[in-house]
């Protein structure tokens, strides 16, 4: 009889879970309408998955970032083409890298290009046409406070940033701003020579175990006039952009990094 | 090969949410990292995967031991300081600021919070979890067990003040108890 076997701790789970044959789960309802206070826990357990799924669900419907979408997207090509195909796949990247200038080595280094470029390269570009060509309002702490402005940004981006001095290459801190980036925050220090010629230093968090490769290494990238070096420090990524010549930008971004 | 057997796309939604639900505040690894993460070890590894088998699982998989991997990592990066990281937290020391069903998430250890999760947010099998992880399903049922009796203790402790039959003890004791549990199988 079915009714001898005795309702387990795991029988309760299965049912609250979904995972019982329906004869057993008939055994299990039994049991909790004689059993209150086994059935008072039921009903506070699945009142927890119910908080849990108001908690989480609603990550699983927002926008996926756009890194994500595009290594989902290889994983899928590379799924859909066999193994053979994947090599082609990554032959085609190698040979878009030498023509647009960028490295791609493997498929996984175009994957942390195309993360660098897409998060960190693309973002500073854009925040630095918006905020230099503003006359009246470029940062939104001046070098004046400074102390308060790294402070600020610190806090912000939950780790500690520096503000190089470039004075020795003639450009001075005008202040900075946070600014939201791709799914993080952004630092942006402004600074300007005495012509008025304004370079901006963009600084967001980055993985901490990604991009191995690119560590310390400086890359660069242009995009509509601008220019911007880039480099990764521990989990953070840097990003010096400017309408200038090459050799000039180097000589920030070098100094920069030194410094940061 | 048929092109419907590997839908990363239709997976990411999942993964995303695993992520959230295992990187909690005292977790020094950020959600958004562990996937994007995830997904550059599974182009990097895609060979490994053994084509007509579940590819969710193996994707779920392979976060639940990045995972892991990170947090021992971070353990170890902070020489202590952190490392009670894979061990549950009191409620008494959560930080101020979150909300009930934070602090109770945070006593509970990682193993235990990535199977309450994997069966509560993914409908996941106990077998399946049990196969992913390569534990037996009572191990399974006993963490779950413990999580659900955790997370309860700490939520409803008020209403269930002066109910010593209901409270954790007595059950988690009863569900350790690997007889009981393989009556199921």
């Amino acid at each position: 009889m079915t009714d001898e076997i005795p309702v387990t701790e795991t029988d309760l789970h299965a049912y609250l879970d979904g995972q019982l044959s329906p004869q057993r789960r008939q055994l299990v309802e039994r049991w909790l309408e004689q059993h209150p206070k086994d059935k008072l826990r039921i009903e506070q357990y699945r009142a927890i998955s119910q908080r849990l799924h108001q908690r989480f669900d609603t990550v699983a419907s927002s926008p996926v970032p756009f890194a994500q979408q595009q290594a989902a997207r290889t994983l899928q090509r590379v799924g859909t083409h066999g193994r053979l195909r994947r090599a082609v796949i990554a032959a085609a990247l190698f040979l878009f890298g030498i023509l647009t200038g960028w490295q791609a080595n493997s498929l996984l280094d175009s994957e942390t290009d195309s993360f660098m470029l897409a998060n960190l390269v693309k973002p500073a570009a854009f925040a630095h046409s918006i905020y230099t060509t503003d006359q009246s309002r470029p940062v939104e702490i001046d070098a004046q406070r400074q102390a308060q402005l790294i402070n600020w940004l610190s806090q912000r981006l939950r780790t500690r940033i520096k503000a190089p001095n470039l004075s020795a290459l003639g450009y001075r801190l005008i202040g900075g701003r946070l600014i939201p980036s791709t799914n993080r925050m952004a630092a942006q220090f402004m600074y300007e020579d005495p012509n008025g010629v304004r370079v901006t230093l963009y600084v967001r968090r980055v993985s901490r175990l990604r991009h191995k490769k690119l560590q310390d290494k400086l890359q660069h990238f242009n995009s509509a006039g601008l220019r911007v070096l880039f480099w990764r420090k521990g989990e953070l990524g840097f990003a010096v952009t400017g309408n200038l010549d090459r050799k000039t930008l180097n000589g920030i971004a070098v100094q920069s990094r030194r410094q940061t | 090969m048929k092109k419907n057997e590997h839908q990363v796309l239709e997976h990411l939604p999942g993964l995303r949410r695993y992520a959230y639900a295992l990187c909690n505040h005292r977790t020094p690894i950020d959600p958004e990292d562990l996937v994007q993460e995830c997904l550059a070890r599974a182009i990097a590894r895609f060979s490994q995967w053994q084509p007509g088998t579940d590819l969710r699982a193996w994707l779920f998989t392979m976060m639940h031991n990045l995972f892991i991997n990170m947090l021992r990592k971070a353990a170890r990066e902070t020489t202590g300081n952190i490392s009670e990281t894979t061990e549950p937290a009191t409620a008494a020391t959560a930080d101020p600021g979150m909300d009930d069903l934070d602090k109770a998430l945070q006593t509970l250890s990682a193993d235990q919070r990535s199977i309450l999760m994997l069966v509560t947010l993914e409908g996941l099998t106990y077998q399946q979890i049990a196969s992913m992880l390569q534990i037996p399903v009572g191990t399974v049922m006993s963490r779950l067990s413990r999580a659900r009796q955790q997370l309860r203790d700490t939520l409803y402790q008020d209403e269930n003040r002066g109910d010593p039959t209901g409270n954790s003890k007595a059950k988690s004791n009863a569900t350790s108890n690997n007889s009981n549990i393989r009556y199921l199988k």
